[in-house]
């Protein structure tokens, strides 16, 4: 029972740590705008021809 | 339970035996469900309109324009208008993009059976391949509004697709469930595995503290890892039906858990590696405890010897580590696009993820079977670390000695 809470609580502090770890470093790819519109950011469109993905 | 006739016996067990009965009974109506799921065409993509080119008074345009202007240009014209717009927003710049023929809009009218239409590209003809793959590049236009979807149209996309949906989905459904009526089905008509002499009321230290918080660390992120990938992977099926708001509220937090729960499930992986893979390396014993099964259809006789992990119990090892390592592997790779693979390799990531998953879920539903239900006494060596006397003498009994001898010096 011990090692079953000890487990589960390190499961669970971790996903907590890993949630705003995540967040803190999170980098939005798209916007939505008022009207509901969503803009993709830093995405090729499909008659540009080379799809190219730079990581920035 | 009586000890009759030479001991415990599996069949006692009355009442786990009906809810086994009662078990398999539901599992294999899923189990049919699954299979006929298989052959329902819902996973084609059918196309529900057919759409053309049309005047803006919707006259017919080759009347109006000896047919020049044709429909997939006016698809073409409105795709980058609707690209051009997920792209860059709301403008009250924003250009509409002329026409070679002029005003046109498209008149959209519904389609009756539009399987013939995707049928090429759902499952091509030897012609039809050749000339999607022609010289190793696809060209072409998708006019699909949002532009990432034309992904899917690749030929590599539509292999991917069909190795998802078609393939992964459909047998891992067939695995688990497979797997649960299998072992619903032997608790029904086996009952558990008993202590054949009973509880003796005496205890002997089996596992530790730190290896049980590190059995039940990965043991729930496992789970938390299964049900997460389970609702991505089977959202559609399970899900849609509740309503679309529970299909958004699940997934949502479904992606975000199977991060989450990624990190201790890792280490987990580690510790255990460092604390028992020297116990869990093969040896001949192995091969006598598989050829019997470790006994375990039958209430006759001894079951087979088994120092601390018995073959059965090495085999689940091997399976958590080396299965839990690729699937972590994979998993990083995905959960940082690009940064690692292509789109080619994330599909192949993707491909092996979820099928090794669904097979690690149908092989672990066995061993939580054996561990607590399925077993009497087993539970106790991962709960409170210490098993009864008697379950280790019949299941682990060169453990047993080892630990005797080890104490006796002391005593």
């Amino acid at each position: 029972m011990k090692g079953f809470l000890a487990g589960t609580a390190i499961v669970a502090l971790s996903g907590v740590l890993t949630f705003f770890g995540l967040r803190t470093f999170d980098q939005s790819t798209a916007e939505r705008y008022s009207d509901g519109s969503v803009v993709l950011l830093d995405h090729a469109t499909s008659w540009e021809g080379t799809v190219t993905h730079t990581g920035e | 339970m009586s000890i009759t006739d030479g001991g415990v016996r599996g069949r006692d067990f009355v009442g786990y035996r009906i809810a086994g009965a009662i078990s398999a009974l539901v599992f294999i109506l899923l189990l049919a469900w699954a299979v006929f799921e298989i052959f329902d065409g819902d996973s084609f993509v059918r196309p529900e309109v057919s759409m053309q080119a049309a005047g803006t008074e919707g006259e017919a345009i080759a009347e109006r324009n000896q047919g020049t202007l044709l429909a997939s240009e006016v698809l073409t014209a409105r795709t980058k208008m609707l690209d051009e717009r997920f792209r860059t927003g709301p403008s009250p710049e924003g250009e509409t993009p002329e026409l070679a023929g002029g005003d046109a809009r498209i008149v959209s009218t519904p389609l009756e059976d539009g399987t013939a239409l995707t049928s090429a590209w759902a499952v091509p003809s030897a012609d039809d391949a050749a000339m999607l793959q022609a010289a190793g590049r696809v060209e072409g236009l998708s006019s699909l509004p949002y532009a990432n979807a034309a992904l899917y149209e690749r030929p590599a996309g539509r292999d991917w697709r069909i190795g998802i949906s078609d393939f992964v989905t459909h047998l891992g459904a067939i695995a688990i469930l497979g797997m649960a009526f299998l072992l619903s089905a032997i608790l029904a008509l086996r009952g558990r595995v008993p202590i054949r002499q009973g509880k003796s009321g005496r205890t002997v230290k089996r596992f530790g503290l730190l290896e049980r918080t590190t059995h039940w660390m990965t043991s729930v992120s496992f789970l938390g890892l299964a049900f997460t990938g389970i609702a991505i992977a089977y959202g559609e099926t399970l899900f849609v039906p509740l309503g679309e708001r529970v299909m958004g509220t699940l997934g949502w937090w479904s992606t975000w858990g199977h991060v989450l729960f990624a990190p201790t499930f890792f280490l987990g992986i580690l510790l255990m590696i460092v604390m028992w893979t020297h116990r869990n390396l093969p040896s001949k014993l192995d091969l006598n405890w598989l050829a019997k099964f470790g006994g375990m259809f039958s209430d006759d006789g001894d079951h087979p010897p088994a120092k601390k992990f018995n073959a059965g119990q090495k085999l689940i090892f091997w399976s958590a580590v080396l299965g839990g390592l690729v699937l972590v592997a994979t998993g990083v790779t995905l959960m940082f696009p690009y940064y690692f693979l292509g789109i080619e390799g994330m599909s192949w990531a993707m491909l092996i993820h979820a099928g090794l998953a669904v097979l690690m879920i149908a092989i672990f539903l066995g061993h939580i079977y054996i561990g607590s239900i399925g077993m009497h006494g087993a539970i106790d060596a991962m709960w409170s670390g210490k098993v009864d006397r008697n379950w280790a003498e019949e299941h682990h009994s060169i453990w047993l000695d080892e630990i005797d001898t080890q104490r006796s010096p002391a005593e």
